[in-house]
Formats: C-alpha cells, sequence, structure tokens
C-alpha cells in the first residue's frame, strides 16, 4: 500500500539531479544493508538449527562468508553498471567514476570514519573472545563492524554531498 | 587557530565573461559543476590549484577571485 514506483522519466529525472557519485552512494548503502539483513537471517536459521555447534560450524560460517561477499561483488558491479546506464541515458555532465578534488576529499574522510568502525568490530570480536563467546561470535561482530562502517562511510559522504563541504 | 572566512566573486566574474555557465567553468578548470556551486556559495574552499585554474580561466590574478579575511 505505501509502495512507490518509479517511472523511467521519473529515474531519468533523479539522474539529473544528483550525480552518479551521489546516486552510486545511495544504492551501495541499500545493497549493503539487504546483504547484513540477508546475513542475519542465515546465520540465525543455522544458529538455531545448531549447525554452528562444533568444529564444523566455523567451516559452514567460512563458507558462507565467502558466498556472500562474491554476492556482494557481483552486486555491487551490476548496481554500477545501471547507475552508469541511468546518468549516462538522463544526459548527467558529470561522467560516471570522474571524481575531482571535492570527491576525493568526501571519499577520504568518510573512509576515515568507516576505518574506526572496522576497528571497534575487530576490537568488540577481540573483547567477545576474551569472554569466552566463541569464535562464531567474534565473525558475526567483525562482519557487523564492516557492514556499520560501509552505512556509516556512505552516510557521512551523503550528507558532506548534501552541505556541499567534506 | 582562527579559520578566516574565504570569499569570492565568481558569480561576477561568470557574468562578467558573458554569463559563463558553471558547467562551462566546471569543464574549464576539470571539476564537476558541483564543485563550482559549492565553491560559489563559499560551502566549499578549493585547493590552491583549483583556484589558480578558476583565475586562469577569467584571465584575472586570483585575489581577483578569492579573498581572505581572518576572523
Amino acid at each position: 500500500m505505501f509502495a512507490k514506483t518509479y517511472s523511467t522519466s521519473q529515474i531519468v529525472d533523479i539522474g539529473r539531479i544528483m550525480t552518479f557519485l551521489e546516486i552510486n552512494n545511495i544504492v551501495q548503502t541499500l545493497r549493503a544493508l539487504v546483504f547484513a539483513a540477508i546475513y542475519v537471517v542465515w546465520a540465525r536459521g543455522v544458529s538455531s538449527a545448531g549447525r554452528f555447534d562444533g568444529p564444523e560450524g566455523l567451516v559452514l560460517l567460512g563458507k558462507g562468508i565467502l558466498v556472500l561477499i562474491g554476492a556482494t561483488v557481483v552486486a555491487g558491479i551490476v548496481l554500477h553498471v545501471i547507475g552508469m546506464i541511468v546518468t549516462i541515458v538522463a544526459g548527467q555532465e558529470s561522467k560516471p567514476g570522474e571524481m575531482d578534488e571535492r570527491d576525493r576529499l568526501i571519499d577520504q574522510k568518510s573512509f576515515e570514519h568507516g576505518i574506526t568502525c572496522c576497528g571497534l568490530g575487530l576490537l568488540a570480536a577481540v573483547i567477545a573472545l576474551w569472554y569466552g563467546w566463541g569464535a562464531i561470535w567474534g565473525f558475526h561482530l567483525i562482519l557487523a563492524g564492516f557492514t556499520a562502517a560501509d552505512v556509516l562511510a556512505s552516510a557521512l559522504k551523503f550528507r558532506a554531498y548534501l552541505r556541499g563541504s567534506p | 587557530m582562527s579559520k578566516g572566512v574565504i570569499s569570492n566573486n565568481i558569480r561576477r566574474l561568470r557574468f562578467d565573461a558573458g554569463e559563463m555557465t558553471q558547467k562551462d567553468l566546471a569543464e574549464k578548470v576539470g571539476a564537476s559543476r558541483q564543485t563550482i556551486v559549492a565553491i560559489e556559495a563559499g560551502k566549499y574552499a578549493p585547493s590552491l590549484q583549483l583556484a589558480f585554474e578558476i583565475a586562469v580561466a577569467f584571465g584575472v590574478p586570483i585575489q581577483d577571485v578569492f579573498s581572505f579575511e581572518p576572523s
């Protein structure tokens, strides 16, 4: 009932207003959130079935993470290409993938905050291991750190583009 | 350390240059139109390199484009 559909011309209008980098930033954030949700659902299912128990649990987790990384990379490339097509069709003057000094500065500053978030995830994992939570939880926390870093960096980029300055 | 305020005359210089568009200026200096918009609005202070390139694009000295007021 609340779903809103966009026509092709409306999508083209979005491509005119926002640069490729801004559109790509939003789309990649959504991708990160979707894959994080998929991971949570999968991990909860596996955990409740007791398949994370024992040494086989880490093997299963490793396989799951590798599949997820592969799917994330493929989705990222596909969305990147779609974004390029939308901006080209929209006649956006900034060429897809082209960055100037302000873009690079925005990218660098948001990356710095993202790295901090990754570090916090790693620290949380080490503390969890120290408290005897187990390696599975350590991996979950590291992945949570990566996802949070991705989303935080994107949110900071979005805010910087709205403000106009890094 | 005081930051000071960097102001610019880009809007007037564009007008003097026959209503040069932000897009044209962006293409001349190798930046995006959004960056020119941000500089013109005083939201983004460009690097020295870009500031010089903007001055060269208008054919004026850099102090005619940007001015600094210490706070």
